[in-house]
């Protein structure tokens, strides 16, 4: 029994401590692929190990930690600068897709291959099954890449010799179309908390991102693409935030509202103008959050001066009788800053630019009211 | 090709014998040049599933560089070219077409340009022989010779050949040359498929990228439908394609039959030496030969009859 455990350990230490084998940091036997995966052949040696052409897609399953997050390519100094490529972006967008062997279609046990060991440098190479490492690049890049322009199109990956980098370490790549179409964007979100008080909050996800004008990264930073764009929702690759971390993002904006405004007995409704004691009707109830109240998280109380966007308004443009206040002929042609001193439509009419002091707003009126 | 008159009449004394002979069949001495094959010849194979097309069309770039032709009607990034089928014209040896493809997002990009046919029927219906085939592969044309009857144009069934109409004094047919005479000839790759950075092209030896495209066929039979363009149409073709979708929904012609363009014409025009050249020689030759043996035969009656004349006279006597 001794004596086979020693010709098993030294067998063992024989084969990792070939050269070629550790090298390679072969272990089949760690694999848990059949054999048939990467060998074609019943009985593969290491002299002959009759491996499997391409493409060998399913030997090695990779992870997205393994990869780099930067790839710097450099195989044309002599005309470019490198080429700067943001792998763990791009691991992370394929990750929604076939994952690493979207690029990496043959692997081996043990590692990722690079293209060059596969695609030759030099295109005269006389192997006509494969592209040559040009060709494999661009194959990879330009199938989504594809609206690159023409004098500079080589330049937006290729830094010119001599040329600094741009801000940016990789800018943005300008892309057509996406593979990447499952977005599906929750109406809303309800979530139940341990809170005290009501325990139901509730999150109106479309009202934020479509009338609120927030982007999707302010709330949803560190996150892999494929927690949104899956073609099938990966509930899965959600990050659970800590309470403090999911109350930052509500804070950005609702840091001034008391717990009880959020945390409810039962579900919330969802946001209406009505609520704020103004009531949008037609046109304004159409327009964007952003469009009257300014920027996304800096919402402010908007001016009641029309003319703040209405600039080009005067006593002809303007229908008086839209206010619920239609004025008589006489008072038709004058103009706004006339009655309303400095277009401060806020405060009350002033009467004395015209009349003498017995005439006043609103005992005496310039029209008549059309509404009650 | 120079034919002196010596050299002609020998072809023709050849030829004659050779009908006298009756044992040759009358393709053998075809004035249509029969193409054996260079089995070295290259091709390209371009596989159309890998083109991008829009904003890139390198291959029409390095093709107008390669031949100094004047740029680009459209430049790369104007989408609005691929609202019509392009045709190659006398300027553009080589065009891209857009063809929708399964979504809308993947249309299927086709570069074209002349297909290089092994036995190519332009040259068959070239009167003066203007139209080569290299033994590199590629069909080249002459200017020198051409008497401008465009009858190549009329020939080709894919359409390739152009005409400088716009040239008054010495117009001349263009087309696609695979880069013969500056990279072909020195077994570079033509402008074009050097120039494709997604090596939609590859150029190699004829009878290797049927292989390729063989293999590529069987081991991605989700991505090409299991025909290689050009392999036997007409006769086969230097440059052959790959496609997704069924080649006719990509703008190819699939009516063409395999049958080698010149061969359909070959028997009959292989007999119009034989009745333009041998057969007025050959039936003057017997009319003078039966003539002058009847003037001779007529001399002979007249010495004759005068013999016998004089026979008589003396006999008279």
């Amino acid at each position: 029994m001794k004596i086979t455990y020693f010709i098993a350990t030294l067998l063992a230490l024989l084969l990792y401590s070939d050269p070629a084998l550790s090298k390679a940091n072969l272990q089949p036997s760690k694999s848990t692929n059949g054999c048939g995966e990467c060998h074609v052949c019943s009985t593969p040696t290491v002299a002959d190990p009759c491996l499997r052409g391409c493409p060998r897609p399913r030997v090695s399953p990779a992870e997205l930690k393994m990869g780099p997050d930067e790839i710097s390519i450099n195989e044309i100094e002599s005309e470019y600068g490198p080429v700067n490529f943001a792998h763990r972006l791009h691991a992370e967008m394929t990750s929604m897709d076939r994952g690493c062997q979207d690029c990496h279609h043959f692997q081996e046990v043990g590692g990722i291959t690079a293209c060059k060991n596969c695609h030759p440098a030099d295109a005269a190479d006389e192997n006509l099954e494969q592209p040559s490492l040009k060709g494999a690049y661009h194959r990879q890049c330009l199938g989504c890449h594809q609206d690159w322009g023409h004098d500079t199109a080589c330049e937006i990956c290729h830094v010119k010799k001599g040329q600094e980098l741009s801000e940016s370490p990789h800018p943005q790549m300008p892309k057509s179309g996406s593979r990447f179409k499952g977005l599906v964007e929750p109406e809303k979100k309800v979530w139940t908390s341990t809170y005290g008080g009501g325990t139901v909050v509730t999150l109106f996800h479309r009202n934020h991102t479509e009338k609120y004008g927030i982007d999707c990264a302010s709330c949803h930073h560190a996150e892999g693409c494929a927690s949104c764009h899956a073609k099938e929702k990966d509930t899965s690759t959600e990050i659970r935030h800590t309470e403090e971390a999911l109350h930052g993002i509500c804070n950005q904006c609702h840091a001034e509202m008391s717990c009880d405004q959020c945390h409810l007995k039962s579900e919330a409704k969802a946001f209406t103008h009505d609520r704020t004691g103004w009531p949008l009707k037609s046109y304004h109830s159409q327009l964007s959050c952003k469009r009257c109240h300014g920027t996304p998280f800096h919402f402010t109380k908007p001016s009641n001066d029309c003319a703040t966007c209405h600039k080009s308004w005067d006593q002809n443009t303007f229908k008086h009788d839209r206010t619920g206040f239609a004025l008589n002929e006489t008072h038709q042609d004058v103009s706004c800053e006339e009655c309303h001193t400095n277009r401060n439509f806020a405060v009350a009419p002033s009467c004395t630019a015209c009349h003498d002091a017995d005439i006043s707003y609103p005992a005496s009126l310039p029209g008549a009211k059309t509404k009650k | 090709m120079n034919i002196n008159r010596r050299d002609f009449l020998k072809l023709a004394g050849v030829a004659a014998v050779r009908v006298a002979a009756g044992s040759i069949p009358s393709d053998s001495f075809a004035s249509v040049e029969e193409f054996s094959g260079n089995p070295d010849r290259r091709g390209v194979l371009v596989d159309t599933t890998q083109c991008i097309g829009l904003n890139c069309r390198r291959c029409e770039l390095a093709c107008a560089k390669e031949h100094n032709l004047p740029p680009l009607e459209k430049p790369p990034e104007d989408a609005s070219v691929f609202n019509e089928r392009r045709r190659t014209h006398p300027n553009q040896f080589t065009v891209v077409n857009r063809f929708p493809g399964e979504t809308e997002d993947t249309p299927i990009y086709v570069k074209r340009q002349c297909m290089h046919c092994d036995e190519p029927a332009c040259a068959s219906a070239c009167l003066v022989k203007a139209f080569t085939k290299t033994d590199q592969g590629a069909v080249v044309y002459d200017a020198s010779v051409c008497i401008g009857c465009r009858y190549c144009m009329v020939a080709c069934p894919f359409d390739v050949p152009t005409y400088e109409y716009g040239s008054a004094l010495h117009p001349r047919v263009r087309k696609c040359t695979f880069c013969f005479e500056s990279r072909l000839k020195e077994g570079r790759p033509p402008a074009c498929v050097e120039a494709c950075p997604r090596e939609v092209m590859t150029f190699g030896r004829r009878e290797d990228l049927i292989k390729v495209a063989r293999q590529k066929i069987a081991r991605h039979p989700d991505m090409y439908v299991d025909h290689i363009y050009g392999e036997h149409e007409v006769g086969g073709t230097s440059w052959m394609y790959l496609s997704k979708k069924p080649f006719e929904e990509v703008g190819f012609r699939t009516d063409l039959g395999t049958t080698p363009y010149p061969s359909l014409t070959r028997n009959y025009l292989s007999a119009a030496p034989l009745v333009m050249a041998i057969w007025p020689a050959f039936f003057l030759s017997i009319y003078l030969f039966t003539k002058r043996k009847d003037e001779l035969a007529k001399q002979n009656g007249k010495h004759i009859d005068n013999h016998t004349h004089g026979d008589n006279h003396k006999e008279t006597k």
